[in-house]
């Protein structure tokens, strides 16, 4: 490729971005605190404190949230589903876990007497054994 | 702390718009993120000022040497902030037509300019990421290769080979529209 045309492919080249970046318009709405700080002699910004001050105050909202301490963030995205779920967990798994061994026994002990099944009997005649010969006399009536 | 502020003006002022438009071409940085990833990277820039020293020996000019310092600083804030937000990649889109830039020509001679100049973004924004990235330093900064080159952490022949892949697919497009 001749000089001349590469020349003239990078004019045109530059002058097609040139537009694009000519196009872009300066935040008009949010000026710079610094600007204004530099203007009005109120107040002397740091550079830090312009940049938190100067962010748009239209962003998206996962931005947003993100900015945002947790607790906010927990308020903000707290739902009655997370209650409930809570809720659920309270009621239905701590229990068992806190009654222990004795909520076991009780369960095959109603087992037992609701459906009288023989092979249902003899397994928990057998828990039951085992479980006497580990210490446990909670054993429901027969 | 005057001339602190007005520095930082200056620099707002002359890197703003350049800064969008090179965030922009990033597709995975979303539209609405471009003027604020812009502010950042000129905070950004602010803050590490001082760690700007320009290479001696070179027959480049200062500004030449700022510009090449800043858009390193802007690539490597750019991908920063894309690996830490996870932004959302979308496909690049002009977003609008590019306003026109007052030139003292006849009307005919801007139609045909103005056509010929659409196509040429047209051409560019269809290129790669990269060669958009690569349009922008030579092109628009008029960065030599090797500025370029080290602007991007790629070889310098990479980007020579490139230059010359898009100044081949330019000069089709003008061919075309003459």
């Amino acid at each position: 490729m001749k000089k001349q045309t590469r020349n003239k492919i990078d004019d045109l080249a530059h002058e097609a971005i040139a537009e694009r970046v000519a196009s872009v318009k300066y935040p008009e709405s949010v000026p710079l605190p610094v600007f204004r700080g530099a203007e009005t002699q109120e107040t002397a910004y740091t550079v830090e404190e312009s940049r938190q001050k100067s962010r748009r105050a239209a962003v998206a909202p996962s931005r947003q949230a993100s900015r945002q301490s947790s607790g906010q963030m927990f308020r903000r995205y707290a739902s009655p589903f997370n209650l409930v779920a809570a809720a659920l967990v309270c009621c239905l798994i701590l229990p068992p876990l806190a009654v222990g061994r004795d909520a076991r026994l009780s369960h095959i002990s109603a087992a037992v007497h609701s459906r009288g099944e023989i092979e249902r009997c003899r397994m928990a005649a057998i828990d039951i054994i085992s479980l006497a010969a580990q210490g446990q006399h909670n054993s429901p009536r027969r | 702390m005057n001339d602190c502020l007005s520095a930082f003006e200056t620099l707002y002022r002359t890197y703003y718009r350049r800064m969008v438009v090179y965030a922009g071409g990033f597709s995975a940085v979303p539209a609405h993120e471009r003027t604020d990833l812009a502010h950042d990277i000129l905070v950004h820039a602010w803050l590490k000022r001082e760690q700007f020293r320009p290479r001696a020996g070179t027959d480049r000019s200062e500004e030449q040497k700022l510009n090449a310092w800043i858009y390193a600083l802007a690539r490597n804030f750019i991908l920063d902030r894309i690996r830490a937000n996870r932004l959302r990649t979308i496909p690049f889109v002009e977003e609008r037509e590019a306003e026109p830039i007052a030139r003292s020509k006849t009307p005919e001679e801007e139609a045909v300019s103005s056509d010929l100049l659409k196509s040429i973004r047209n051409a560019i924004s269809a290129m790669s990421e990269r060669d958009r990235e690569i349009a922008q330093l030579v092109f628009y900064e008029r960065m030599t290769a090797a500025e370029t080159a080290r602007v991007m952490g790629i070889p310098g022949a990479t980007v020579r080979w490139r230059l010359a892949v898009m100044r081949k697919a330019l000069r089709q497009t003008v061919e075309e529209r003459s």
